[in-house]
């Protein structure tokens, strides 16, 4: 039977109109996937993953924060160095190198046979991605340390003067700037409908501007806390999800609200690394964070805004958990389910299980209706002696969940995927086992630091230099892990410890 | 056979080379990370020190500038040193930090009384900057050459009036908690350090002087001196305890020697001002003493990172011997060193690209997120007045201020533009 007019138009429809939500990921061609920085990947290659190519930097350094864009058979970073590379996305090899004047701090972005990057000289490049020859540069004000967003013909980016600019991506021209209070230091993000960029200042404030003009649609109250740096906004769901870090230091609160969590449980017990918890315990803890969140207000550091108003519909239950003193890991968002996940503190059900660093740290799945977060528990019952009855435990150093440790959350539809400092480890969300898919802890992706080559009193840096390799990178301590993986074309491109790993399926 | 005599001192130049540019790195606590560079200590005399005082900065730095009579420094591998285009460059570099400097100093007077910087570091707590009046003094003078006349007389009065309420040579400094937050972020009043600012060595005595310097005021260098006197008794009167040698140091002793030896190259000049020959001949003999101690510390002793403190003592370090260097200290190490700390801060700066930035990747210390000011300020100060980089190259290490008021950052826009009209 042949289809009918009516059924044509519907199929049309539905081929043409209905973006779909879960597409084929050949190219990685945004920070953190896509203009809502949701972190998604359609899917990710079955582990184990083993090592394709590998390509150093170590000598210019990579921004922790950069993400390895990969377009046209080409996968493109900067390094602190100043060069921008292409390289082979195949076999690592460089095809090109364009040198700019300061260091690449961020993350590039492609979009029809561009790439786009800028640079801490002050300029944004446009450049060809098959030739690295210059198409159009940009001078900004001061140093670009963000990712370009690209959508609609518009390239636009913060600089560290505090402006916001538009540039038509077709020939660098200026289209419209806006001034904020202080640096720019955070990626933005472009509403589902492509409307609408939201971005974050350091003066603490998110603005959301109308892509076509620059008028600005809000601004959001003051933020708390010190930094929305090295992030970006994530949207979802007519909502905007930004983290800070507070300004008290990070193992002063994790501590107090560490404490804070046990002794709310009432517990009297010994060892209070497991505590029994209902769902209505678990509901009592939330509404006690958020009762503590409004009345210390200087300790929120997990904001969310409706993009229609720039109004707080709600305050998640979410406490600081953030490594290093970074901004809290932003949430990631499974397309295809709808499920937002986050970080998160509760006395219930989570604990540390590396020796009890800052414990009940854990993972979490938000409910954008009501702000509350249902907690995400792994299925291993504890091995350890002495652990209390009912206690469960994750294998050491497969999915990190230690709360004074950076630490940067993607997903795929099967897995909730964790960088952290030189590996990859994932949460399987069907069976909630743990799994390490790539790396080891300290080893920057298993070729330097002490899990590779000893600790310093084991004589790690000698070892290090008799292969001419560095023993640490200088500013990569634990991690800091503030970027995702990208995955195109069923592989894996991990910018860690100042080099790219390309990761294939064995 | 001539080749060997071309090749044996090439395999050695590499071999230097090689070892001060891939020196190993410690992990989460970035600590020894120094070549291990070294040459036997010299005997300086008070020659050496007449040599080191008697050269004074700039007074009238900026009519090079206005004329565009630049220094365009060594030509480093960055520089854009040779053609019109690129002079032309330079004019607009100079000109962008003269506005930097500008734009910043008229915010910080708009908004006066400021309270002292409250910086979070991580797991190392909290730090506090600029609560004390011997950075404000020293950092604002310096900057006078280059500001519009509007401006410098508002920075004269303001200066003024601090000389007489608490002048830089003070043993006390402002209170952590009073004015107006230096902050772009909402600090809990809470968490702010409490107490007061305190000098924590006679740097104050030298920006005293730079302020006298650069405002052509002898009036008040002889109405303070009997002062001051008081103040330097201690330090002329004491031995002066330092160890060139020591690794160890935790409590910024090498900074404090800077400070000392500061405060002292000020002293002698106020004490000319004061015709006071015996305070004059007092001082000298101690900051021949100090000289040594700084040279010699450079030339034998490579590890320029020292652990320090900030409300926690966990994970911080700073390079502390390059803190608080005035340039009289950078020209005798220029000249008296051998050549140790041009290298070692050379080799240390260009494997952390990106060092400059404010709030950068965290480059010195642990696991905080970002670096302490202390750490910039001394790269900078060390790059611009040892290293002999182009001015250029320098003009590209101007990042943007900490915050309002940021005195570091007025140091390091004066620093560069003295280098474009030296």
């Amino acid at each position: 039977m042949k289809p009918n007019f009516i059924q044509l138009f519907l199929m049309f429809l539905i081929l043409f109109s209905a973006k779909p939500v879960v597409a084929q990921q050949n190219n990685w061609t945004t920070y953190r996937g896509d203009l809502q920085r949701t972190a998604f990947y359609t899917s990710f290659p079955s582990k184990p993953l083993k090592l394709l190519w590998r390509q150093e930097f170590w000598k210019e350094l990579t921004g922790p924060r950069a993400e390895v864009i990969v377009a046209d058979g080409l996968a493109f970073i900067g390094t602190y160095g100043g060069n921008f590379y292409a390289l082979d996305s195949n076999t690592g090899q460089i095809k090109w190198v364009f040198k700019t004047g300061g260091p690449i701090c961020h993350t590039a972005a492609y979009n029809n046979g561009v790439v786009f990057t800028g640079s801490m000289d002050g300029c944004l490049y446009a450049l060809f991605a098959g030739s690295g020859r210059l198409k159009w540069l940009f001078e900004a004000e001061e140093g670009i340390g963000v990712a370009p967003t690209v959508c609609r013909g518009n390239v636009m980016f913060g600089d560290r003067a505090g402006n916001f600019f538009s540039v038509d991506e077709s020939n660098g021209r200026l289209k419209w700037k806006f001034k904020t209070g202080d640096r720019i230091l955070t990626t933005a993000a472009v509403t589902e409908d492509e409307e609408f960029v939201i971005f974050a200042s350091e003066d603490m404030h998110l603005y959301c501007m109308k892509i076509e003009d620059g008028s600005l649609i809000w601004k959001s109250r003051k933020l708390q806390g010190l930094s929305v740096r090295d992030y970006s906004p994530v949207i979802f769901s007519g909502l905007v999800f930004i983290t800070t870090n507070p300004v008290k230091d990070f193992h002063t609160i994790l501590g107090e609200h560490e404490q804070m969590l046990i002794k709310r449980t009432g517990f009297v017990g010994k060892d209070p690394r497991y505590i029994a918890g209902t769902p209505e315990d678990i509901q009592k803890e939330q509404d006690f964070i958020i009762e503590f969140l409004k009345n210390n207000p200087s300790e929120q550091t997990f904001y969310t805004f409706r993009i229609r108003d720039g109004k707080e519909p709600w305050i998640a239950p979410i406490l600081y958990t953030g490594g290093l003193h970074n901004p809290l890991t932003p949430p990631c968002v499974n397309k295809k389910t709808g499920e937002v996940f986050v970080h998160i503190r509760s006395a219930y059900g989570t604990w540390d299980g590396g020796g009890e660093v800052r414990s009940y740290t854990g993972f979490g799945k938000l409910d954008i209706q009501t702000g509350r977060v249902t907690l995400i528990d792994p299925a291993y019952p504890s091995k350890e002696p002495g652990r209390p009855p009912g206690a469960k435990d994750r294998p050491w150093m497969t999915f990190n969940y230690i709360g004074d440790e950076t630490q940067t959350l993607s997903c795929s539809p099967q897995l909730l995927i964790c960088n952290h400092q030189g590996f990859i480890g994932a949460l399987d969300l069907k069976t909630l086992l743990t799994e390490r898919l790539y790396g080891k802890r300290d080893t920057y992706g298993g070729f330097y630091g002490p899990g590779n080559f000893g600790w310093e009193n084991q004589g790690g840096i000698q070892k290090a230099k008799a292969v001419g390799q560095p023993f640490g990178i200088v500013n990569e301590w634990h991690g800091p892990a503030r970027s995702i993986a990208s995955v195109a074309a069923n592989k894996v491109y991990y910018n860690v410890g100042s080099q790219v790993l390309c990761l294939e399926e064995q | 056979m001539k080749k060997y005599y071309i090749i044996f001192p090439a395999l050695f130049l590499a071999f230097v080379w090689s070892a001060l540019t891939t020196n190993a790195t410690a992990q989460n606590i970035v600590e020894n990370d120094e070549p291990d560079f070294t040459l036997p200590p010299i005997k300086l005399g008070i020659e050496d020190l007449r040599k080191v005082i008697n050269i004074l900065p700039p007074k009238d730095a900026n009519l090079n500038l206005l004329n565009n009579k630049f220094n365009l420094g060594h030509p480093d591998k960055n520089s854009t040193h040779g053609t019109n285009e690129n002079f032309r460059l330079s004019q607009v570099r100079v000109q962008k930090i003269i506005l930097k400097l500008e734009n910043h100093i008229r915010n910080m007077m708009t908004n006066l009384p400021l309270m002292p910087f409250h910086h979070t570091l991580g797991i190392s707590g909290y730090e506090v900057y600029f609560n004390h009046p011997d950075e404000l003094f020293y950092s604002l003078s310096i900057a006078i050459p280059f500001l519009p006349e509007d401006l410098v007389q508002s920075v004269k009065k303001y200066l003024e009036q601090q000389a007489d309420v608490l002048p830089p040579y003070s043993i006390n400094g402002y209170d952590n908690k009073s004015g107006k937050p230096r902050e772009s972020y909402d600090v809990p009043m809470n968490l702010r350090v409490q107490g007061r600012g305190k000098a924590i060595d006679t740097f104050g005595v030298y920006s005293f002087w730079i302020w006298c310097y650069f405002t052509d005021n002898t009036n008040a260098a002889k109405l303070h001196w009997n002062t001051i006197k008081d103040r330097m008794r201690s330090l002329l009167s004491s031995e002066y305890k330092f160890n060139i040698s020591k690794t160890d140091y935790s409590h910024d002793e090498a900074e404090h020697l800077n400070g000392d030896l500061a405060g002292l190259i000020g002293y002698i000049r106020l004490a000319r001002v004061n015709n006071d020959e015996v305070a004059i001949t007092n001082a000298e003999a101690k900051a021949v003493e100090l000289l040594n101690l700084r040279v010699n510390l450079e030339r034998v002793n490579p590890k320029i990172v020292n652990h320090t403190s900030a409300t926690k003592s966990l994970h911080v370090y700073k390079l502390a011997r390059y803190c608080r260097l005035v340039p009289e200290i950078a020209v005798a190490l220029k000249m008296y060193d051998g050549g140790c700390a041009a290298k070692r801060i050379s080799a240390y700066r260009s494997i952390r690209n990106g060092w400059y930035m404010a709030f950068g990747d965290r480059f010195i210390g642990g696991e905080n997120y970002t670096n302490p000011l202390h750490f910039g300020r001394a790269l900078f100060c060390s790059t611009a007045l040892i290293e002999n980089l182009s001015s250029d190259t320098l003009a590209s290490f101007v990042d943007v201020p900490h915050c309002i008021g940021d005195l570091y950052f007025i140091e390091k826009c004066v620093l560069v533009l003295r280098s474009f009209a030296e």
